[in-house]
């Protein structure tokens, strides 16, 4: 067996990569990453264990969960636009979100957490009841993740005429995202979400490696590719859900990270999911750095940063793939 | 070995119903009939892509009964074409091994060497760390015959392997269907094809589709003539067909 391998697409060039740009992002965030500079001193204290640190682990767990929720999407659908935020379970989300905000006064309770994972569930059960309807059609899936989204933002719009003043300036900035101040108790549930659901989807990664080549393919090389699509359609939505509780609806984290890893090494799903987790977290965590960098009279949410890098990012990539290939 | 008996398929407007069907085991059949005709949909329908009524026997058990992976241990389904996604050639080959892997469908080490010893015989060893979305048809053929071989199915189920390849690609898919029967005895071939004439000597029997049923059927020889072929295909005109 001859065979050639590029040591700078290995596996374990590509890990180390990231590994030390999630370091070095992390370095910045907890040291560089606001208007207060840490010193040592009691404040400075206070800041880093109860702000910058929280912050920072909420950030690691959100970017690893959102893009390796969207590099099952995507795999799993077959289709280079497929995450969590355009297939509407972000939007179902915060449909269930602001449906809490409307009715009860309280800002931070269990409900909270709990409406935003119901709403994830109505906007999932849409998709796969659709999925199910549609002949398990997965290119016409991502178009009707396109449709529940507006729809669910349209309840949302009419929702918030009917909240009051500091309730719509949170809303606001949760649409675009943010990593405000998270408590720890949404770090541990962050937590076992993660770990728990990338544990089950790096098990089954080999039936990921199957359904990639579709319907037919997957049957046929003994997979049932009903049963295991709905089920990791399910895995990447809990993914989602358990973000968007902590952070909002964070778009362009779930899109285009697993495309850039994809750029870099082509592997089998087991290799690529690491890679994918990494990117993902040092991606957000760099996001959220510039975000408390660039925050002046208030918080600059960090999901206006990581769309003001990921949408350059995506449309250079759609532009160097699809050059010269125009008729 | 392998008989079918009232199967049955509705699609669209579209509808395959086979009374009864046999092929022996080692033999080498070709599906042969009008686009439309139902050749495709017969071969998903074994490979278990398309769900069917009907009942499928191999070895006189029910193919019905069984699982997924079970299912790909008897039959492998060679597609026409397939929506590809960037990866090594090698990690598109094992998933021939699949059906065989156990709970978390781990690749052994004799998986692996199933794939070296495949695509060496297959002239494939230097394409192994080839992204496979940009191999040639041609070379995209081989491979993909090559994943069934390594899935050792009972009956192979081969959706035209010689479409839109040149002649010196349809030689070696021939070769190496013929080799495969020959190393392996008692397998069965079932093959669609508009060409049946590259495929003339090594053809035992020969199924003739049309509209979704059985237009004729029997030994290659026999059935293999002018006069089905114009009814198989409605020439009511065809004077250079001898």
């Amino acid at each position: 067996m001859n065979v050639i391998k590029n040591k700078f697409s290995s596996p374990y060039f590509v890990y180390s990569l990231l590994v030390s740009f999630l370091l070095l992002s992390s370095y910045i965030a907890l040291f560089y990453g606001g208007p207060v500079s840490l010193d040592g001193s009691t404040v400075g204290n206070f800041i880093f264990w109860n702000i910058r640190l929280p912050k920072l682990i909420a950030a690691i767990l959100i970017g690893a969960s959102l893009s390796l929720s969207g590099y099952i999407f995507q795999t799993v659908l077959r289709n280079p636009l497929a995450d969590p935020y355009i297939l509407g379970i972000s939007s179902g989300a915060a449909l269930g979100v602001s449906v809490f905000l409307t009715i009860f006064t309280t800002l931070s309770t269990f409900g909270f957490e709990l409406s935003a994972f119901l709403g994830a569930g109505v906007a999932l059960i849409l998709l796969i009841l659709f999925y199910r309807m549609l002949m398990h059609n997965t290119v016409v899936m991502v178009l009707i993740g396109i449709g529940i989204s507006f729809f669910f933002s349209s309840i949302i719009t009419a929702l918030m005429s009917y909240m009051e003043g500091d309730k719509i300036v949170y809303m606001n900035s949760w649409l675009i995202g943010n990593i405000a101040q998270p408590e720890y108790k949404e770090l541990y549930m962050l937590l076992a979400v993660f770990a728990v659901v990338s544990s089950v989807i790096l098990l089954m990664s080999n039936y990921l490696d199957v359904l990639q080549f579709g319907d037919d393919f997957a049957r046929s090389s003994g997979v049932s590719s009903k049963f295991y699509s709905i089920l990791f359609i399910i895995l990447g939505s809990m993914l989602a859900a358990s973000s968007v509780t902590v952070c909002g609806t964070m778009g362009f984290v779930g899109l285009v990270v697993p495309h850039v890893v994809r750029l870099i090494m082509k592997e089998k799903s087991s290799r690529m999911i690491p890679a994918v987790m990494l990117a993902g977290a040092g991606f957000l965590v760099f996001c959220s750095a510039l975000a408390g960098m660039l925050s002046f009279r208030f918080d600059v949410p960090v999901g206006a940063i990581t769309a003001f890098i990921g949408a350059p990012v995506l449309i250079y990539l759609i532009y160097k793939r699809y050059r010269g290939r125009a008729q | 070995m392998l008989k079918i008996s009232e199967l049955n398929i509705v699609r669209g407007g579209f509808n395959l119903y086979l009374d009864k069907l046999g092929f022996n085991s080692g033999s080498m059949n070709i599906i042969l009939g009008p686009n439309g005709g139902g050749k495709t949909t017969f071969l998903k329908s074994l490979a278990g892509i398309l769900d069917h009524k009907g009942t499928v026997l191999v070895d006189d058990s029910n193919v019905g009964d069984k699982s997924f992976k079970d299912r790909a241990k008897i039959f492998g389904y060679m597609p026409q074409g397939i929506s590809l996604s960037q990866v090594y050639v090698k990690d598109f080959l094992v998933l021939g091994r699949f059906p065989y892997t156990g709970v978390f469908s781990r690749y052994a080490k004799s998986d692996w060497e199933k794939v070296y010893t495949t695509a060496e015989d297959f002239n494939l060893t230097h394409y192994l760390m080839r992204d496979i979305t940009t191999l040639s048809q041609g070379e995209l053929q081989r491979v993909l015959l090559a994943k069934v071989f390594i899935q050792e199915p009972k009956v192979l189920l081969l959706d035209e392997p010689t479409a839109s390849l040149d002649l010196g690609f349809k030689e070696i898919i021939k070769a190496q269907i013929y080799k495969y029967m020959e190393i392996n005895k008692g397998r069965v071939v079932v093959l669609s094809t508009h060409e049946p004439n590259i495929f003339s000597e090594r053809t035992d029997n020969m199924v003739m589709l049309k509209n979704g049923r059985v237009f004729m059927s029997g030994k290659y020889s026999e059935v293999y003539n002018s006069d089905n072929i114009k009814g198989l295909f409605d020439l009511t005109h065809a004077p250079y067909l001898s």
